[in-house]
């Protein structure tokens, strides 16, 4: 049963908040949608879900329940929401798993520890110390992950995708940005984008993949001076140049040449059709 | 509705301009327009000189000019279309760094190596740049590089599925959806062009391919994001 607590009703100039708790059951999701404005979603230590609103006209803000899912949406009496953009803060318990969707929206999503899936039409999606899977999609906007330990996906077809101090899978991707990976810790890497650039500093693990794919941009990797990977680097128009020292496997084939580096652990794929190449070292 | 290749549309834009496309070919390239930036791109410049003619209005010359062309035309049979030296890729080859080169014996080998990959990267466009048979040789197979059957079944699908729910989504949600388009039409433009150049490129076929499919993976977002968004 779902239990709906209208905590507080405050009024603070031209700022309406309005507080919801509700229970947050062991195997329950959280799915927050919004048309305009902001999600933001903090973590605390207790089984509820706490809803305020920060802007906007908040009489239309519903929580609701479908088996496991916990559900904060907007809402008209028709169904839908065409009102003024809505600021949504909720606050869950760390170990519940996030779900968000909209459409002019940024998203701010903080410590959650169960996995994040954002789907947005247009606008910024930061996270920081998260953990699990963070699934992140933006057509218009940037992306940005601090801290977070799982697997990321990201892509935004339109804007920059930046990932620090990450451990885990990485799978990024970007339209028309940059992707910036500083600090990542990884045995299976994944970034691509169309007209942007890529840069990577991290290490190679043993064993690890690391597949890296410009069009019109350049990609800069440093890596510890003790890196070890067979390297494939392809360019149609570009320059390939590396700090590190290399041992070229066979000839070139279909524009593909292939080198071997320190012990040769790691897989190595970067590929830019037009634009450098470059292997640097860390100097570790 | 016809369903037609990128090629085939771009071959049939002039008699689009001039309203001689019957109805189902009509709507067909309406479709396909949707999502193809640079066939929006050339239509656009077919209706300048459209426009551009009609306000010349018709001039009847004061001489006969024909000699004069004629005598052109037998001067230099060799004609390249302009818009094939617009596209002009200017190709670097690959080789490895100055402080590759002068790092240890095992760069000298990288370094050797390196230089035989370059020789052979360029082997396929050994005319002079700019000359009429490197242009001619270079864009001799544009055309080549069509999508995948399934991807291009799929590709097709989703591009009648976005023509028809058009009207259904907001202004910026358009604005952004073209320009993200445009993005991995240019890609895709531009791997086909290399690829015509160097079909045997094994880098450039992978290139093309992945373009493809994230132009698909692009169709698929909008069509599920723009479902719950209206």
């Amino acid at each position: 049963m779902i239990v709906l607590t209208l905590a507080a009703v405050m009024t603070a100039g031209a700022v309406v908040p309005r507080d919801t708790t509700a229970e947050v059951r062991a195997g329950d999701r959280v799915v927050i949608s919004n048309v305009s404005g902001e999600i933001r979603v903090e973590v605390w230590d207790r089984p509820l879900l706490a809803l305020a609103t920060q802007a906007g006209d908040p009489r239309g803000l519903t929580v609701s329940r479908s088996g496991n899912e916990l559900r904060v949406h907007p809402l008209d009496r028709r169904g839908r929401y065409r009102g003024p953009d809505v600021d949504i803060v909720v606050r869950i318990p760390s170990t519940a798993p996030v779900e968000i969707q909209g459409r002019s929206v940024d998203v701010h999503v903080v410590g959650v520890g169960g996995g994040v899936r954002a789907r947005i039409v247009s606008g910024d999606i930061d996270t920081e110390d998260t953990a699990g899977v963070l699934d992140l999609s933006t057509m218009d906007g940037k992306i940005r992950v601090v801290r977070a330990r799982g697997a990321v996906s990201a892509r935004s077809r339109s804007d920059d995708v930046s990932l620090t101090d990450v451990e885990g899978v990485v799978d990024v991707g970007s339209g028309n940005g940059n992707i910036r990976l500083d600090g990542i810790t990884t045995g299976d890497l994944r970034a691509e984008t169309w007209d942007g650039d890529v840069f990577y500093r991290g290490g190679l693990v043993r064993g690890g993949t690391y597949r890296i794919s410009v069009h019109d941009g350049d990609a800069v990797l440093v890596l510890p001076e003790r890196s070890g990977a067979t390297v494939s680097v392809a360019t149609f128009d570009g320059e390939f140049s590396s700090d590190l020292p290399l041992t070229m496997q066979g000839r070139a084939r279909g524009g593909v040449v292939e080198f071997v580096m320190g012990d040769g652990g790691a897989v190595l794929e970067v590929k830019a059709f037009d634009g450098d190449i470059r292997l640097n070292t860390s100097g570790r | 509705m016809t369903h037609r290749s990128h090629d085939e549309w771009m071959d049939r834009l002039s008699e689009y301009v001039d309203d001689g496309l019957d109805a189902g070919d009509r709507s067909g390239l309406e479709a396909h327009l949707f999502t193809c930036a640079s066939c929006r791109s050339v239509l656009a410049e077919l209706r300048e000189v459209v426009e551009a003619a009609h306000d010349l209005g018709d001039v009847q010359p004061e001489r006969d000019l024909w000699p004069g062309i004629a005598d052109a035309i037998g001067a230099s049979r060799n004609v390249i279309p302009l818009a094939e030296g617009r596209l002009h890729p200017r190709r670097r080859g690959l080789f490895m760094s100055v402080p590759q080169l002068a790092a240890a014996s095992v760069a000298l080998m990288v370094v050797s190596a390196a230089g035989t990959f370059a020789l052979g990267g360029r082997s396929s466009s050994a005319s002079p740049p700019g000359s009429a048979d490197g242009l001619a040789t270079r864009f001799a197979g544009v055309g080549a590089g069509d999508p995948p059957p399934a991807l291009a079944e799929e590709l097709g699908a989703l591009e009648r599925t976005l023509h028809e729910s058009r009207d259904l989504l907001d202004a910026g949600t358009i604005q952004v959806l073209e320009r993200n388009l445009a993005v991995i039409e240019r890609a895709i433009d531009e791997s086909r062009r290399a690829l015509a150049g160097d079909p045997a490129n094994a880098f450039l076929r992978d290139h093309l391919e992945r373009a493809y499919r994230d132009k698909l993976e692009l169709l698929r977002d909008v069509t599920t994001l723009t479902e719950w968004a209206t």
